[in-house]
């Protein structure tokens, strides 16, 4: 298999919000959107990250003495250590000088053999269950061609393919996993190209033509999903004009995924402002109209992944 | 001569007991009378005079009817008697000093001290008579074998009978008469046994005694209700033509299968109840059939069944086992289960242990009424994996297949071959304190006191390579492994030289056809267990040991010693590396081979001793109760990074905390031990409620593919972390809050709070996005 490093962030076993069955997904740094309401901070961008969780710090001053950039202090009043994210370099010479496990670096180069050792281990559980592995990120596609040879493997195997996708890639990027690729959750944040930049910074136009190519290709293969986002698109309009197309490309299949804040804590540890207003949570019932005039429309829609 | 405390626990009791029926001064009589018997007979054999003993105890002390009740037969045990187990009264004739000194207080308070000195005398001769006592002398040592259950020892021993299984469909095909038919039988044939067949047959007569007895307080009941509540009354009446029924002659319904059933196990001690639905089952079947019962009735009487069993309050035990292979009215058996799942599902008993034991063949419906009742929080049924167990038991047991479908879970997961063999855990072995000890040049760091044996110290300076020190520890165990064995099998010969046990006898192959009684040649397979503590601490310490010490060379083994002995104080950093390595668990090789290397060595070091002294087989068992806690506090910081009293891991499970790669990663880890060799590892699993409930499917499959990677067990918890953290500070909010502590459930705030302190640490599945 080609030693090619990828930049993984997580690798969760157990995955049940991401496709059928059991799962495991894998997630990668990088994204092109911004989208406000991300609860992947640390996937923004490649390379590590330094998380830093103040609750846990005890103040012992371990990390200020470890770290060579003089990035970290001890502030004079609480007592914990405060990073300078101007001067940290995320080499993570803190996260060993910690003992409370108040620091982590998250982000680490994997070839694709290191992955596949990880997947590999629950094959019997996804072959019971119809589950598989589950490419998301940040933004997988943007390594298709690196995972090619990841993807061929996992299918020699007879394991299912999917990818989480926000669809802000070249149409390549598509066609080079196809193949070898099950399914598809194709995020579609909204139907307005003017609120896709105004809260994403996405282009609009070129997901959507990525997701009628796909569409072609076999609509089977694609499920939409949708993030409801309270102010954003979770209006009537948004909702009709996104069946009317779903209908147009003969896809039957919508995932409503309420607005979750389950990101807050990660934004705290990277130092960063939370981008979105609203700090609460989108209750499930919240998204029933949404869901049942989807069904009034043809769809087959459930509410979380 | 060893000191210890013959007043101390003496069992794993968390459960609220049911007081006494008779006064304090009922009680001290009939203990009276039981000693004046028990001194009267001393010279004769030891059948005669547990037969008068008995015949002291029953009818006396069976308990009223209570108002739910539809079946008979609840009975008292005084703190002088006779019992199998401390559970419920004591070992063989027995004096539970705790309890003789409690009602000695209350006694005093009431009568002004008048009969203190008939209880202080009572409590003096049994000083010399209990058999656990008499044991306990013969066994302890000062420092490295200690009683039942006192922690500050890296071996506890103990007797007791556990987890005896009769053989039931011998009891309903013959019923009483049947039964003295065959043993009369016997006498005639076998003269040179017929002082044990004569035992039987008196111990037989007590039976139908008790029978009726109960039938009488049934019918004066009634009498009482006849006005008041016709409906009652007609239900009394009907239980006292059901034990009319069966007071000599064989069950014909199910009502009267369960009444003898019942009645016998009551009598004889026993607290686990074997496979009911295979021994109900077409008793039951026969009864819908033929419109003798309705479905309703058979629920209330399954319902009525588990409110005996709960009443008993065991804490550990109630066993009730149903499905798998092996049955010889599967059809039938079935309906029995179903009603039992939908009972599990609406009662939420800490008692019975509900057992399931699956095969291939396991429906799925079976498998859906399962999962709804663990759904609902009931913690049961507990599933047992035919598939692996069977030939595991098969191999380990030293019997046939077919033999070894006759395995059955009891007390915290023992197996036991049902009808066959003895398999009581009297022994217990805590594998972290040996280590503790090993690493400390001998001495205990809890107490300072030298427990090696003879063996010689290790300098750990000297200590060149892992093998080398991993070798040295295997010397202590096996130095540890040698004095359980002994104890083990020296419980049964103490037993035997004190007690027939003949209720027992007379259900257990093959005490008939020998002429013998139970533990005097007479039970066919001879087999014991040895409870493990602290595997998966030991083994992550170990794991700990190598790659600090041995591959990275971050710390010499002296160093390392240091921090634990300072339980880590001033050494946090070495406590953070120490956290830091492979812990079992996770589906990591290298840390889950470590926990095997010493499962195996253990499991078969433990084996292999109890073949060559004779027993059919004595087994390690990971089993669980709250001793991983209680044991804990007296076990020192040990190098996986525990601290000094912190609790040890649950079972065969990771320590609390440790387990951070998600279900499939934990069961991949708990499937890799070679169930060949245990008699019985729990394996606990935890989820929250949303979790589980909305994903049921995937988690019936996820345990099956484990199933098939070869696990033999596990154990569902699904609750709300919420309600249990709030249940520490508003006990009174929660009294039905049921929890799985690992062998067994329990009432969550009734538990220790170290106790509930080590469950919440237990990681927990839950549903989080990444």
């Amino acid at each position: 298999m080609t030693e090619q490093a990828l930049p993984v962030f997580n690798i969760e076993r157990f995955a049940l919000h991401d496709g059928p069955g059991i799962r495991t997904t894998v997630f990668l740094q990088g994204c092109q959107l911004r989208c406000r309401w991300c609860a992947n901070p640390e996937s923004w961008t490649v390379g590590p990250k330094l998380m830093y969780l103040d609750k846990k710090c005890t103040g012992c001053g371990r990390c200020v003495a470890a770290c060579p950039q003089h990035a970290v202090s001890l502030d004079p009043e609480t007592k914990t250590a405060v990073i300078d994210r101007t001067l940290c370099t995320n080499c993570g010479r803190c996260v060993t000088a910690c003992l409370n496990k108040a620091r982590k670096i998250s982000g680490e180069k994997m070839s694709v053999q290191d992955i596949y050792d990880i997947v590999i281990r629950d094959k019997d559980y996804y072959l019971q269950t119809g589950g598989g592995i589950t490419f998301s990120g940040g933004e997988a596609l943007l390594y298709a061609q690196a995972l090619v040879p990841l993807l061929e493997k996992l299918n020699a195997d007879g394991i299912a393919v999917a990818f989480e996708t926000c669809g802000h890639v070249p149409y390549s990027s598509f066609a080079a996993v196809l193949p070898y690729t099950d399914l598809f959750l194709f995020d579609i944040k909204t139907m307005d190209p003017h609120i896709m930049k105004q809260y994403t910074g996405g282009d609009l136009d070129l997901i959507l033509q990525n997701l009628t190519a796909l569409a072609k290709q076999d609509p089977e293969k694609v499920i939409v999903r949708m993030p409801v986002i309270p102010g954003v698109n979770d209006g009537q309009d948004n909702i009709a004009a996104l069946c009317r197309m779903m209908n147009d490309l003969h896809l039957k299949r919508l995932d409503l995924l309420p607005y979750h804040t389950l990101g807050l804590t990660k934004y705290q540890q990277l130092g960063m402002e939370y981008p979105f207003e609203r700090k609460t949570p989108l209750a499930k019932e919240a998204v029933i109209p949404l869901q049942e005039f989807a069904r009034s429309q043809g769809l087959s829609v459930t509410i979380g992944g | 001569m060893v000191q210890f405390d013959v007043e101390g626990d003496q069992n794993v009791n968390v459960s609220k007991e049911i007081p006494c029926e008779k006064s304090e001064l009922e009680q001290l009589e009939l203990m009276e009378q039981y000693t004046e018997t028990y001194k009267r007979f001393s010279s004769s054999s030891v059948i005669r005079r547990e037969v008068e003993c008995e015949k002291v105890l029953f009818p006396a002390v069976m308990r009223s009817i209570q108002d739910q009740d539809l079946f008979a037969g609840r009975m008292d045990f005084l703190p002088i008697g006779f019992g199998t187990v401390t559970s419920v009264g004591g070992v063989g004739h027995y004096c539970r000093f705790d309890k003789l000194r409690k009602l000695e207080q209350v006694l005093d308070e009431q009568y002004n001290g008048v009969y203190h000195q008939r209880v202080e005398d009572l409590y003096q001769f049994w000083l010399d008579h209990d058999v656990k006592t008499i044991y306990c002398r013969q066994v302890l040592t000062d420092t490295t074998i200690g009683r039942f259950i006192d922690c500050r020892y890296p071996l506890l021993a103990t007797a007791r009978l556990s987890g005896m299984m009769l053989d039931y469909p011998k009891l309903l095909d013959n019923g009483i008469a049947g039964l003295k038919a065959i043993v009369s039988r016997r006498k005639e044939q076998d003269p040179d046994h017929s002082e044990f067949y004569q035992g039987c047959l008196e111990m037989l007569d007590l039976v139908t005694a008790c029978a009726d007895d109960q039938r009488k307080k049934a019918l004066a009941l009634a009498e009482q209700k006849r006005s008041s509540d016709p409906i009652r009354a007609a239900q009394l009446e009907k239980m006292a033509a059901v034990l009319a029924n069966i007071r000599t002659e064989k069950p014909q319904t199910f009502p009267e299968a369960l009444q003898l059933l019942w009645l016998y196990a009551i009598l004889a001690g026993v607290i686990n109840y074997g496979r009911l639905d295979d021994f109900l089952g077409p008793y039951l079947a026969a009864d819908l059939d033929a419109g003798r019962l309705t479905e309703q009735e058979a629920y209330d009487y399954v319902k009525s069944l588990w409110t005996m069993i709960e009443n008993r309050r065991t804490t550990v035990n109630g066993r009730v086992i149903v499905g798998g292979k092996g049955r010889l009215h599967p059809k039938e058996a079935d309906r029995f289960l179903h009603i039992a799942l939908k009972v599990c599902k609406d009662c939420r008993y800490v008692e019975p242990q509900f057992t399931l034991r699956v095969d291939q063949d396991t429906s799925e419906q079976t498998w859906h009424e399962a999962l709804d009742a663990l759904g609902v929080g009931a913690t049961y049924p507990t599933i047992y994996n035919d598939e692996v167990n069977i030939p595991a038991v098969a191999y380990g047991m030293r019997v046939s297949e077919d033999t070894a479908m006759r395995y059955v879970p009891f007390g915290c997961t023992e197996f036991v071959l049902w009808g066959q063999s003895t398999g009581t855990p009297n022994t217990l072995i805590n594998l972290l304190k040996i280590l503790n000890i090993y690493m400390n040049n001998g001495v205990d760091p809890m107490d300072g006191k030298y427990k090696l044996g003879p063996l010689k110290p290790t300098d750990l300076s000297k200590v060149r390579s892992f093998e080398e020190f991993y070798d040295g520890y295997k010397q202590l165990l096996d130095y540890y492994m040698d004095l359980s064995a002994q104890a083990q099998f020296v419980s049964y010969q103490v037993m035997n030289s004190q007690c027939a046990f003949l209720l027992n006898s007379i259900l257990m192959d093959d005490c008939l056809q020998r002429g013998k009684a139970l533990l005097d040649g007479g039970v066919r397979y001879l087999g014991g267990t040895c409870e493990t503590y602290g595997n998966i601490n030991a083994s992550d310490s170990l794991m700990a040991v190598k790659h600090l010490v041995f591959d990275t060379h971050r710390y010499t083994l002296p160093q390392l010693e240091e921090a634990v002995l300072h339980n880590f104080e001033g050494y946090e950093e070495v406590r953070r590396d120490c956290l830091d390595c492979p812990k079992y668990g996770n589906d990591l090789d290298d840390a889950d081979e470590m926990a095997n290397s010493l499962y195996e060595f253990v499991a078969t070091g433990i084996r292999d001793r109890g073949i060559r002294l004779g027993m059919q087989y004595y087994e390690i068992v990971i089993s669980n109760n709250s001793l991983n806690t209680d044991w804990g506090l007296s076990t020192a910081a040990s190098p996986d990074g525990r601290l000094k009293g912190m609790y040890m891991n649950p079972a065969n499970n990771p320590q609390g905390g440790q387990a951070l790669n998600g279900p499939t990663a934990l069961l991949n880890s708990l499937s890799r031990f070679d169930a060949r060799y245990h008699a019985g590892s729990v394996q606990n699993i935890k989820f929250s409620k949303p979790m589980f409930n909305e994903n049921k499917q995937r988690i019936e499959d996820l345990f099956k593919v484990y199933f098939r990677k070869g696990g033999s067990h596990v154990m569902v918890t699904v609750v709300d972390r919420g309600a249990m953290e709030d249940a520490m500070i508003h006990p009174e909010k929660y009294p039905d809050l049921i929890v799985r502590v690992a062998g067994y459930s329990a009432v969550f705030v009734d538990l220790d709070r170290s106790v509930q302190e080590e469950l919440l640490s237990r990681t927990m599945f839950d549903d989080e996005i990444a």
